[in-house]
């Protein structure tokens, strides 16, 4: 049962990868827009703003004053990463180093609880309630369920089956829901940035102009 | 009120402007919420219908009754929806007035979602509509 659990696991994980190429092909094949205006500074300067200090808590009015549920968010998503990492590193290999296991299992687990969280904060928040779909609480379900066997998993073997069974639904969920935007958020961040960098809103080595 | 050919129109629209930034956009949001306060209509009139999220969300429902599977065979799972006078009616009015594309939530959102250019679809739209 554990194998046939972790063959499913695997072909979701494939399942997963392929759809999230399927998606990105499919974006890529659109039309990238022209700008007509002339380019006043460097794309790629704003580009790597964007991904790297304009991600920072500080670097936004809204994370500044909403810098718990930014927090919450980011700790959500280093456990959903590290959960991918411990998952896939485990079809190749049955046995990890002791520490590591339990600091890799406080991190999951930590997103899992953060994922909980997050639920809870759609049900009794007025505005997320409101803008939230079922596919948003399906997938926040399904992510930090996951999340919380992996983390057990890793300190009791016997949760594997369910870790690999969970995991399966999630990945097969993940490219036709609302978990495909791990895809887009690139998509996202770099149009983003490309704006910036071009009208030269924000400068080399951060200095950003918006406003002024 | 617009027609059923007006309406198909406006649909045209949003297939033809459908390009990468736009089709990011619809499929980037994670409704999260955190960009209400950055908007100064919502700041000034707290209401949902205020929140960028929501707005850009009017449109998002449209679009994945035609553009994604969840939405096409399971269309209550996302909240997809057809486009009809009166939704269409509303997503103008809010489109032209709700909105003053000043990107200040597109600033404020942690994926960079591009809500004015969702804002700017729509109005695309309603002008096509009208000629």
């Amino acid at each position: 049962m554990l194998l046939f659990s972790k063959i499913l696991a695997l072909i979701s994980l494939l399942f997963f990868f392929g759809g999230i190429l399927y998606h990105y092909f499919v974006t890529k094949r659109l039309k990238f827009p022209s700008d007509f205006a002339r380019p006043k500074g460097s794309w790629k300067v704003g580009v790597l703003y964007s991904f790297t200090l304009g991600m920072m808590p500080w670097a936004k009015e809204s994370t500044r004053r909403h810098w718990i549920a930014y927090l919450r968010g980011v700790a959500f998503h280093i456990g959903i990463f590290s959960g991918l990492f411990i998952l896939v590193l485990s079809f190749f290999s049955e046995h990890f180093n002791e520490t590591g296991n339990l600091i890799f299992a406080l991190i999951i687990g930590f997103g899992a609880l953060m994922g909980f969280v997050g639920i809870a904060m759609r049900i009794f928040e007025r505005n997320l309630r409101e803008i939230s779909t079922l596919d948003d609480f399906i997938s926040v379900v399904l992510v930090s369920i996951s999340l919380a066997f992996i983390a057990l998993a890793l300190i009791e073997p016997a949760f594997k089956m369910p870790m690999y069974f969970t995991s399966a639904i999630m990945l097969f969920y993940a490219p036709l829901g609302k978990i495909r935007h791990c895809l887009y958020f690139f998509f996202s961040r770099f149009f983003f940035g490309f704006h910036l960098g071009k009208r030269r809103i924000v400068h080399r080595f951060t200095e950003v102009s918006y406003g002024k | 009120m617009a027609n059923n050919g007006a309406l198909q129109k406006a649909i045209e629209v949003l297939e033809k402007q459908l390009n990468q930034p736009l089709k990011t956009a619809l499929e980037v949001c994670a409704r999260c919420g955190i960009c209400a306060e950055s908007c100064h209509y919502y700041v000034s009139e707290p209401k949902i219908e205020h929140v960028p999220a929501y707005r850009a969300e009017q449109l998002r429902k449209i679009y994945r009754k035609k553009n994604n599977f969840l939405g096409k065979f399971f269309p209550r799972l996302v909240d997809a929806i057809d486009l009809d006078e009166k939704v269409f009616d509303k997503l103008v009015e809010m489109a032209f007035s709700e909105c003053t594309l000043c990107r200040s939530c597109t600033f404020n959102c942690p994926l960079g979602v591009d809500t004015p250019l969702v804002m700017r679809t729509i109005r695309a739209m309603a002008t096509a509509k009208a000629f």
